[in-house]
């Protein structure tokens, strides 16, 4: 009987000092330590408060572009599909919950890749992906790459402008598996091909981008 | 692990801090999508539940209206009058009858209520019938409530017919006091017996209610005028005040008065209502424009141009310089997002359509249904305009559009109207309406909106 008393005590003293804790916790502030900017920006966007949306755009605008830009080949393009993915971020953002941190700059990344896809799906007609729609002919040889200069950095808008001239299928298997770091499988899946055929659009898609630098950096040279 | 080789660290690397800038129209077309999107799904969801707790409500308040003001219910009301008679009653002696069969008391108070409400229609529709024939139907009137006093005492049952049948029989003949008929003092129940509602079933005890005679006065002039003007002319008049609540709207301020005039025609033995009239609609809301501009950074003296002069010896030239202070502005263009505060006035000219399926004499329940037609009157800005301070203003974009000219609604309604006894009347009216175009001037930004609102009105007729 006494053994069951101080059980029942010390649970209640648990469970007090507990409570008192969460509570003294609640009032400094502190269970809200890790709520961040990104956090009070989502929530302030399920509150539909409209300065909320100038600074969604402002902070993140230009990394979705970033992504965009690689997958369309102009400017104007990835903008319109830089909206269409906030458009699409906004329809969904009462759904979404931060679990880590960055979480939201990375969802946000998935839509605008997926609505890049869309994009260029619609443009391209991307469902000939595995046909014979491009130039063979246009691959370098392997012995070429291996003997080819490469700079060691080149300029931002230089490496878009190259990777827009790729074929979109190219451009697709690259930019994922690269950039958005995709496995082969993740990339078959989400372009509804072969892993094959994606390890071989990406080695055409490095061989022509190895050819492209490499005359970029002799031209570059010969100014020099 | 993934194999990235060198070509792909090459362009990871060169893309790494790659952050291109949007251009400024790019970001005033997303918020003004932006906002569109958050006017035309605000609280959509919750809206309908609201929209459905007041159809709910309505269908509610109307089912029981209906029920106890139905012409079949009317024996209720007429309950709680006698028992209020019976009540006041109470100290006067009771006499005592013992129940019998329940065969008679049928067909005695079916004659009487038949007679009474015959008696009743054709008084109230046709006032000014012949002296001889009114009072022909008086004295059949006062023989069937005797004769149904007398039925119901010897059964002792169904007292509520009898006093309704007495009820009627009163405002019958207090209708006609007002109108044609002047009556003889000699109508009187004397020793008329109600029996007491309290006493247990089989024993019911009755007691004796000395009544006045009715008072009878001769119709005046006034009488004569307000029976001419009440009845047959139909049409009423009224102001009224309707709060709307606007839906599917940019504006934050989704709340629109309107107040106006009407005119009411009745048709049909006033079941069937026009209404029409004119009224006027005040919306405020604030408008938002995206400013681009040039950030100012200060000011210097430029040169503008040098003049030489000889001094007094002519040895040296003394320069003066001529200067004016030059503004200098960043190139890069900046957005600023500011609101302007603006009344909309409109004009509506609405066509109501209405059937009342409850026409009592103080109440009336029925609906309205009909479009309306809103011109813009007027616009004003209510703000101050934005000022730019030193900042060199490039351009201004309105980011939300401007109000439509003209728009249709198509409105429906429950209307409840109450009557005094004089000549005003009021009415509560909750209407729907849905907009068959967006109230902007750009379709693509909102949906067509809807709103809910109450009509007060208070008029004469």
């Amino acid at each position: 009987m006494g053994n069951i008393r101080k059980i029942l005590l010390s649970n209640i003293i648990f469970f007090i000092t507990f409570r008192a804790t969460i509570t003294l916790l609640g009032v400094i502030g502190m269970d809200k330590i890790e709520i961040t900017i990104e956090k009070t920006l989502i929530e302030r966007l399920k509150n539909r408060e409209r300065d909320a949306l100038e600074e969604l755009y402002q902070l993140y605008a230009p990394s979705l572009l970033a992504v965009s830009i690689r997958y369309t080949t102009n400017k104007q393009d990835a903008e319109d599909v830089v909206h269409d993915a906030f458009i699409k971020i906004l329809n969904n953002i009462q759904h979404f919950v931060p679990k880590f941190e960055g979480a939201f700059e990375a969802w946000m990344k998935r839509i605008t890749v997926n609505t890049s896809i869309n994009f260029l799906r619609k443009k391209a007609k991307l469902t000939e992906i595995n046909g014979h729609i491009y130039d063979e002919g246009a691959i370098p040889d392997k012995g070429n790459e291996e003997s080819s200069e490469m700079p060691q950095q080149i300029e931002p808008e230089a490496a878009i402008k190259m990777i827009g001239e790729l074929p979109p299928g190219y451009r697709m298997v690259m930019n994922l598996y690269v950039f958005e770091n995709y496995s082969h499988k993740e990339i078959a899946e989400e372009l509804n091909i072969s892993v094959n055929t994606s390890k071989s659009q990406l080695s055409k898609a490095r061989a022509l981008l190895r050819k492209k630098v490499a005359q970029n950096y002799k031209r570059q040279q010969i100014v020099e | 692990m993934k194999e990235l080789n060198e070509i792909d660290q090459l362009f990871r690397s060169s893309l790494a801090d790659y952050k291109p800038v949007p251009e400024t129209k790019s970001k005033e077309r997303f918020l003004a999508s932006a906002t569109g999107l958050w006017a035309g799904s605000s609280g959509s969801g919750l809206n309908w539940k609201y929209l459905l707790l007041a159809a709910v409500l309505l269908l509610g308040i109307s089912g029981t209206l209906y029920y106890y003001l139905s012409p079949g219910n009317e024996k209720q009301t007429n309950l709680s009058l006698t028992q209020t008679t019976n009540s006041d009653v109470d100290e006067l002696p009771a006499v005592t009858l013992e129940t019998e069969g329940a065969d008679k008391k049928t067909e005695v108070n079916n004659a009487s209520e038949e007679t009474d409400q015959q008696n009743a229609e054709n008084l109230i529709t046709q006032p000014e019938k012949n002296k001889a024939h009114s009072q022909q139907e008086i004295k059949d009137q006062n023989h069937a409530v005797s004769s149904a006093n007398n039925n119901t005492i010897s059964s002792g049952i169904e007292t509520k017919q009898v006093n309704r049948a007495s009820l009627q029989a009163v405002s019958y003949a207090e209708h006609n006091t007002h109108t044609t008929l002047p009556l003889s003092p000699v109508f009187r129940y004397e020793n008329r017996q109600i029996p007491d509602i309290h006493s247990k079933p089989g024993n019911l005890i009755y007691r004796q209610i000395p009544l006045q005679p009715f008072p009878v006065t001769e119709p005046t002039d006034k009488d004569y005028k307000r029976v001419k003007r009440s009845s047959p002319l139909n049409m009423a008049y009224s102001i009224h005040y309707r709060p709307e609540f606007i839906f599917n709207i940019i504006d934050n301020n989704k709340m629109v008065h309107n107040f106006g005039l009407d005119v009411h025609f009745k048709l049909f033995d006033d079941k069937y209502i026009i209404r029409t009239g004119i009224s006027s609609s005040v919306s405020k809301g604030y408008y938002e424009y995206a400013v681009l501009y040039n950030e100012y950074l200060g000011s210097y003296e430029g040169l503008d141009s040098v003049t030489f002069q000889w001094d007094e010896n002519h040895y040296h030239l003394i320069p003066t310089y001529h200067t004016s202070e030059r503004e200098v502005f960043d190139t890069a263009v900046q957005t600023d997002v500011t609101k302007v505060y603006k009344r909309f006035t409109y004009l509506q000219i609405p066509l109501m359509l209405g059937y009342d399926f409850i026409t009592h004499k103080n109440f009336s329940m029925g609906i309205r249904l009909g479009p309306t037609l809103s011109v813009l009157l007027a616009d004003k800005t209510l703000s101050e305009n934005y000022d730019p301070g030193k900042h060199r203003v490039i351009q201004v974009n309105q980011i939300t559009p401007d109000r439509i000219e003209t728009n249709w609604m198509l409105s429906a309604g429950v209307n409840f109207g109450f009557y005094s006894k004089k000549r005003l009347f009021y009415e509560i009216e909750p209407q729907f309406s849905y907009y068959f175009n967006s109230v902007y001037q750009k379709y693509d930004v909102s949906k067509p909106p809807f709103s809910i609102g109450i009509r007060f009105s208070i008029g004469i007729k």
